[in-house]
């Protein structure tokens, strides 16, 4: 089902502006982990570790479901389908790895955070950061914008099927004898 | 995804030539990008295998909180996978250690 370009539109804005939110609120979050692991101030890694937690629940969690969700709205809405193309299939596939791993990871976060609420100066400094996560969160979340803006060609053996399909249907209308 | 799909010509799309008979290959770009992720995800393993792991079971077994010797990461995805789940941690468990 193709959308009209009016709700097209709309969806694309959404997804855009999810999708670019996501990303920023993950650049976000490094900063808090960057000054969880290197200040020396007990008070700054404690706040860290609690902003972490909230970011991450209230604001990194809601963006990436909801990039994920209109970006399926848009590749099922639009000719590109979510199995034609390999770079939609690779974007989706990257989308639902980074979402996945946020949702497993977040709870430790929650558990950090609480364990800096209850620690003290020299418990605090053992913590640490956290920073392969959302690091790694980062280039795949480039690595899949890349692929949005670059459209690499490709097509998949089911949608080269689909599209044979589709010319023969135009074909055969192409060819049909008007009564 | 603003742009409508471009409709190629067979051979300009995938790479490997396709005519109208044959399903096109798996484009260049799949493959080496393909390539590089694997050899990045062995790479990580084997990092992973020799620092005494971040994020396997061997860790978990070595930490029942949050160990402060332990990289923060590494105790995620082992409580995860195990199934521990958070409610056996406290705070004051983790901050006394």
């Amino acid at each position: 089902m193709t959308m009209p370009p009016g709700v097209r539109k709309f969806a694309l804005t959404a997804h855009l502006t999810f999708s670019v939110g996501w990303i920023g609120a993950v650049v976000g979050y490094l900063a808090l982990g960057v000054a969880a692991v290197r200040s020396q101030d007990a008070q700054t890694v404690r706040a860290a570790w609690i902003a972490m937690e909230l970011t991450g629940w209230f604001v990194i969690v809601p963006l990436a479901l909801a990039a994920l969700l209109t970006g399926l709205v848009m590749a099922l809405g639009t000719p590109w389908g979510l199995f034609r193309h390999y770079w939609v299939l690779i974007a989706l596939v990257l989308s639902i790895l980074a979402t996945v791993v946020l949702l497993l990871h977040m709870p430790t976060v929650s558990s950090a955070a609480d364990a800096a609420r209850a620690a003290d100066g020299a418990d605090l400094a053992g913590l640490g950061g956290d920073l392969l996560h959302p690091g790694l969160g980062l280039v795949v979340l480039l690595v899949i914008t890349v692929l949005n803006v670059y459209k690499p060609q490709g097509l998949t053996r089911y949608g080269w099927r689909k599209q044979q399909e589709q010319r023969r249907k135009q074909h055969q209308q192409r060819t049909m004898p008007v009564p | 995804m603003a742009d409508p799909p471009r409709d190629p010509d067979p051979g300009e799309d995938a790479g490997v030539a396709a005519d109208h008979g044959s399903p096109p290959g798996m484009p260049r770009w799949v493959k080496v990008s393909g390539i590089i992720v694997a050899v990045l995800v062995l790479l990580v393993v084997i990092v992973m295998l020799i620092s005494g792991g971040g994020h396997g079971p061997r860790r978990h077994a070595s930490s029942a909180g949050l160990d402060r010797q332990a990289p923060l990461w590494g105790v995620t995805a082992a409580r995860t996978l195990s199934g521990g789940g958070l409610g056996d941690h406290t705070p004051s468990e983790a901050s006394s250690r």
